[in-house]
């Protein structure tokens, strides 16, 4: 016993090394981005204010091309909301159309901690749990669509990107409707791959990538990015994109947190 | 004194770590600033404080990248390895208290002694990175390139807090 002791106090470095070691080994290999507390994320209060201050300065920075990607969106938005207007002025006297419910909110959230360098790349967003964010919920800006929402405490919530090979994010190509799932490979934060799509499908370089309101999070035809070229997979039946993505990950500061009423719904009947 | 000096460094190096040099990148290398810690840390302090001081340091920085237990992993085990790195260059004798500096070691010999713990660490991190996510050609970009940026700035502060 004393030997035992005695050969503990010898090697009381390595010890503690392999107790350590051990910890953050569990740590690591939890692997759901979901599952784990709120504190061993960026949305915990102490970093997310520590993140909110250093935002408050370095906010101002880019302010050029977000305004003139705003701009291009809001002419976009004009032009799409005048067509509507002219279709619905058609059927103004059946005004059943009308009482659609709306099934998606959007709020205003502003990013306060971005990563683009690392394997798995999160957001922090200055909404929390107070302001009705929700796990879940998804994440776009005037561009595109950046992530999922992975984790909320009451000030501040972490949005897991689309630059993170734990999200596999449902998207299709605008004008086939072939759906496929979004992947990022880790190299270029302007790319990530669109996979598992059948070979026969027909292509153009150029056609946009649109979200496919599977899974509950994005409503349909959020923008996602266009088909720079496509690979050839020899091992399987499915065919890979490689697709530019239009969110300019580089610069994101505003954002919309877009709240799917009937999500809690829709996960009922997809169980 | 020099307990609290070296707590202050570690504070700052956290703070410029996560403010400052995580959002400066080159093609996914990243300055490793807060290793400035590993390197300086007063060698007298017992082995189990220093290597226990670099799992509070990683965990912290992984709270804030969101990455649990990925750097506590990798800056525990450099703090296990850095006396054994260090004297691989300096007699153990001749280095008994304090922290290793520029002034003490030499030019040649801190810099051996800072670019082994800078590569060891470099690999350490992304390999255990590479469980998420494996590709050899950005794997060693990453670490070639953070490698280089590392070395640059902390011999760079090195030598800018050694003119006095």
């Amino acid at each position: 016993m004393l030997n035992l002791l005695r050969f503990f106090a010898k090697n009381l470095p390595f010890f503690t090394w392999l107790l350590l070691a051990l910890v953050s080994s569990v740590l690591l290999f939890q692997r759901n981005p979901y599952q784990r507390s709120v504190w061993f994320g960026s949305a915990n209060a102490v970093c997310g204010s520590l993140y909110e201050m250093s935002s408050n300065v370095t906010g101002y920075f880019g302010l050029r091309q977000i305004n003139e990607d705003l701009l291009v969106r809001i002419g976009n938005i004009e032009e799409e909301n005048l067509m509507l207007r002219q279709q619905l002025q058609r059927y103004a006297d059946a005004d059943s159309v009308l009482l659609v419910p709306r099934q998606y909110n959007y709020q205003i959230a502003h990013v306060i901690n971005n990563s683009i360098t690392s394997a798995e790349n999160y957001l922090t967003l200055d909404k929390g749990e107070n302001d009705g964010v929700r796990v879940g919920m998804s994440v776009a800006d005037q561009n595109g669509a950046i992530g999922i929402v992975s984790k909320v405490s009451s000030r501040f919530s972490q949005v897991i990107s689309v630059l993170n090979p734990k999200l596999r994010l449902s998207v299709c190509l605008k004008e086939t409707d072939t759906f496929g799932s979004l992947v990022w490979d880790g190299k270029d934060p302007a790319y990530a791959w669109l996979e598992d799509l059948p070979r026969n499908v027909r292509f153009q370089e150029g056609d946009t990538v649109i979200t496919t309101g599977y899974g509950s999070s994005f409503p349909r035809g959020i923008n996602v990015g266009r088909v720079v070229s496509a690979k050839d997979a020899s091992d399987n039946n499915f065919l890979s994109f490689r697709i530019e993505l239009f969110t300019h990950f580089d610069c994101i500061h505003d954002v919309l947190v877009i709240d799917n009423r009937l999500r809690d719904e829709e996960l009922q009947i997809n169980q | 004194m020099p307990a609290l000096i070296a707590l202050l460094w570690i504070v700052i190096s956290l703070f410029a770590q996560v403010l400052i040099f995580n959002h400066l990148s080159l093609a996914g290398g990243v300055v490793l600033f807060y290793l400035y810690m590993a390197v300086k840390l007063p060698v007298e302090l017992p082995r189990p404080l220093q290597i226990f001081i670099g799992f509070i340091v990683g965990f912290i920085l992984d709270m804030f990248s969101s990455t649990p237990g990925l750097h506590a992993f990798a800056c525990t085990t450099i703090m296990w390895m850095r006396l054994p790195l260090l004297h691989m260059y300096v007699v153990a004798e001749d280095i008994k208290n304090g922290a290793p500096t520029l002034q003490k070691l030499g030019f040649e010999t801190f810099m051996r002694y800072l670019i082994s713990i800078t590569i060891v660490y470099s690999l350490l991190l992304y390999l255990t990175e590479a469980f998420t996510l494996f590709n050899i050609v950005s794997f060693l970009c990453r670490v070639s390139l953070s490698v280089i940026l590392t070395f640059i700035v902390l011999m760079a502060v090195e030598i800018a807090s050694t003119r006095r």
